[in-house]
């Protein structure tokens, strides 16, 4: 099933065309890797994936449903049920922690506490960091730190998780960790959409585009 | 959601909360002086000029052989107190005299003495002055402790006069005390009744005088409108009824017809017409000029912290929102909107502002005994709304895909 959609998507700043032209499906349960050197608008993609910046021409559609033209109010309702957001330096709150880091997005929804303990409870599980849910993020390694940060993105169980370099501040050891846990993650059933230039992340893709130019070319499928 | 931000936001940077909250208290005990001072002012000086405006000094004519003819008179009392009577009902008048008194058995310190203002005390005579009712009313007049005159302490007949001191007598006597004082030709036994409050004035024609060294006697009545046939007391009530009809009428017509009032009240009575003069108001002038002045200033003071206030909360905010970009921005991409942001940290500016609007009020509830509740929140929910226009403008600058991948 088609859940995201970009038809002739352009970006530019300034003078300087970032993205020209870009077009891309993905499917239900794809993992989808988006290669390109630094500068090359791949993080500039994602930010229009993930509604928090908005293209200057083209069509977005997400779930068969428009989403570029809506308002702030609707847009911020989308990127909350429908898209997690893993970063690479983890964006965690420190003074906060990690049950609460978890339950984020919960709370910007109006849940109440007995739900969102049963959710992040469940969430924490699944990727393995139950036991450091009472720690906060300076207690935690680089590797738990990212841990956190994907349970996060999977807490409202959304349509796609973008992933920009999200083992970009690991060592090798870890690196893997997180990948093969993506890759579960994926075999689960759930979308991931990775921005990376690191080849070992996008070996676990299935499918590879490359940002050239502001174009979009198809690697490997 | 809301809470959540105002509790991170008062978490992240307690220090700078701290400031914000000791700045804007200050400033509001500042405005809650200001206010007051302005409101007090703004009353006095609209007392005063209500004082000035319209006022007109009554005074007889009577000279030498005049004078001599009427003293004689066999009605002559009779005459005054029709007069009197009469400028009651015609017009606001108001009865003050200025006779001092002699006290005897007591002594007070020089100041309240005649003379000291000018270096020069004269030995047991102590400024005093004789009011109707209507004075109090005129001048706003009220008192410190005690009461005011009643109706009964004007009669002529009471063995014990009612008497007020001015708020500086307060530390040299008590309520209930007796004095003995002479007064036109007769021992009277005076007893306290009360002490003014501390500022009260009153305009003796010239210039403004301040009560505060004076002693307030009523300015007595008969009942009768027959003369007496003691001797003594009917040269007692000539010289009363005399002095009463040489008071003030305050209105808002022309000296000229209020002229023709009283000469053809005069003409009537058989009594050689009374004269109306205005009241000269340069020294009150002078004063509304200066009192003008100060206004300006405290207006213009005020202004100028309020802004400089204004400006520093403005500027905290805007810095602690650049301190919680991260977070914020965390929040923003798990689905908050910056509007609800901007909420947040406009209802914790708004009740920091409200806190210290209360402090400020309470201050002046204690200090000055006057509510300032609705101007102070009023003016508290203005500040917020100006303090969050920059704030929100550097909430919206925020990059928060830079922000959250670390580049700031």
């Amino acid at each position: 099933m088609k859940i995201l959609e970009l038809h002739n998507i352009d970006k530019s700043f300034g003078e300087r065309k970032i993205l020209d032209n870009i077009s891309m499906d993905i499917y239900q349960g794809d993992i989808i890797g988006i290669m390109g050197r630094s500068g090359s608008g791949k993080t500039t993609l994602l930010n229009i994936i993930g509604l928090l910046d908005r293209a200057d021409g083209g069509e977005y559609m997400l779930n068969n449903q428009r989403v570029d033209v809506k308002n702030e109010k609707v847009v911020s309702n989308i990127r909350r049920d429908h898209i997690g957001f893993v970063i690479q330096n983890y964006a965690l709150i420190n003074e906060r922690n990690v049950f609460y880091n978890i339950s984020v997005p919960l709370l910007c929804k109006g849940l109440d506490k007995k739900n969102i303990r049963k959710q992040v409870v469940n969430i924490a599980e699944k990727v393995g960091i139950f036991k450091l849910l009472n720690k906060y993020p300076y207690e935690l390694s680089g590797g738990e730190c990212q841990r956190v940060s994907i349970a996060r993105a999977l807490v409202r169980n959304p349509s796609v998780i973008l992933a920009d370099e999200p083992t970009g501040a690991l060592d090798e050891k870890t690196e893997k960790e997180i990948l093969m846990l993506f890759k579960e993650l994926n075999i689960q059933g759930i979308t991931i959409l990775l921005v990376t230039h690191n080849q070992e992340v996008a070996k676990i893709c299935k499918t590879l585009y490359k940002l050239k130019e502001g174009k979009l070319e198809l690697v490997e499928a | 959601m809301i809470k959540e931000i105002i509790k991170l936001s008062q978490l992240t940077k307690k220090k700078i909360s701290f400031y914000i909250i000791i700045q804007m208290v200050i400033t509001f005990v500042f405005i809650t002086i200001v206010l007051n001072m302005i409101l007090e002012s703004t009353i006095k000086t609209s007392n005063l000029n209500n004082a000035v405006n319209g006022i007109y000094k009554i005074s007889d004519d009577l000279f030498e052989n005049d004078e001599r003819l009427f003293f004689n008179q066999s009605d002559n009392v009779i005459i005054l107190k029709k007069f009197y009577s009469w400028l009651n009902h015609q017009f606001d008048y108001i009865v003050l005299n200025h006779q001092n008194l002699q006290i005897e058995g007591k002594e007070f310190p020089d100041m309240f003495k005649l003379g000291y203002e000018y270096g020069e005390s004269i030995p047991d005579i102590y400024k005093s002055i004789q009011v109707n009712d209507y004075f109090f009313e005129y001048f706003s007049i009220d008192i410190d402790n005690g009461r005011l005159f009643e109706d009964d302490d004007y009669d002529i007949s009471n063995e014990i006069v009612p008497i007020l001191m001015g708020n500086a007598y307060k530390e040299h006597a008590n309520v209930s005390d007796k004095i003995q004082v002479y007064y036109c030709g007769k021992d009277l036994t005076c007893e306290i009744v009360g002490f003014l409050e501390d500022g009260a004035y009153f305009i003796n024609g010239i210039d403004i005088q301040s009560l505060n060294r004076y002693i307030v006697m009523p300015s007595f009545e008969s009942l009768t409108t027959e003369s007496t046939t003691d001797k003594e007391q009917r040269s007692f009530e000539l010289k009363v009824y005399l002095d009463k009809c040489n008071g003030f009428i305050s209105s808002g017509e022309a000296g000229s017809s209020i002229q023709n009032m009283i000469t053809s009240k005069c003409y009537e009575l058989d009594v050689r017409p009374f004269l109306v003069e205005g009241v000269t108001s340069f020294y009150l002038t002078m004063w509304g000029l200066e009192g003008e002045q100060l206004y300006q200033l405290l207006v213009t003071i005020t202004i100028v912290m309020l802004i400089i206030a204004v400006f520093c909360i403005s500027i905290n905010m805007a810095g602690k929102i650049l301190f919680l970009k991260k977070d914020l921005s965390i929040y923003i991409s798990n689905g908050l909107r910056a509007k609800t942001v901007l909420l947040a940290l406009f209802l914790e500016i708004l009740s920091c502002n409200m806190f210290c609007a209360i402090l400020g009020s309470l201050m002046a509830v204690l200090v000055y005994g006057s509510i300032l509740f609705i101007p102070l929140f009023f003016i508290a929910f203005i500040n917020s709304i100006i303090e969050m226009i920059y704030p929100a403008i550097v909430l919206k600058k925020i990059n928060i895909s830079k922000t959250l991948r670390g580049n700031y």
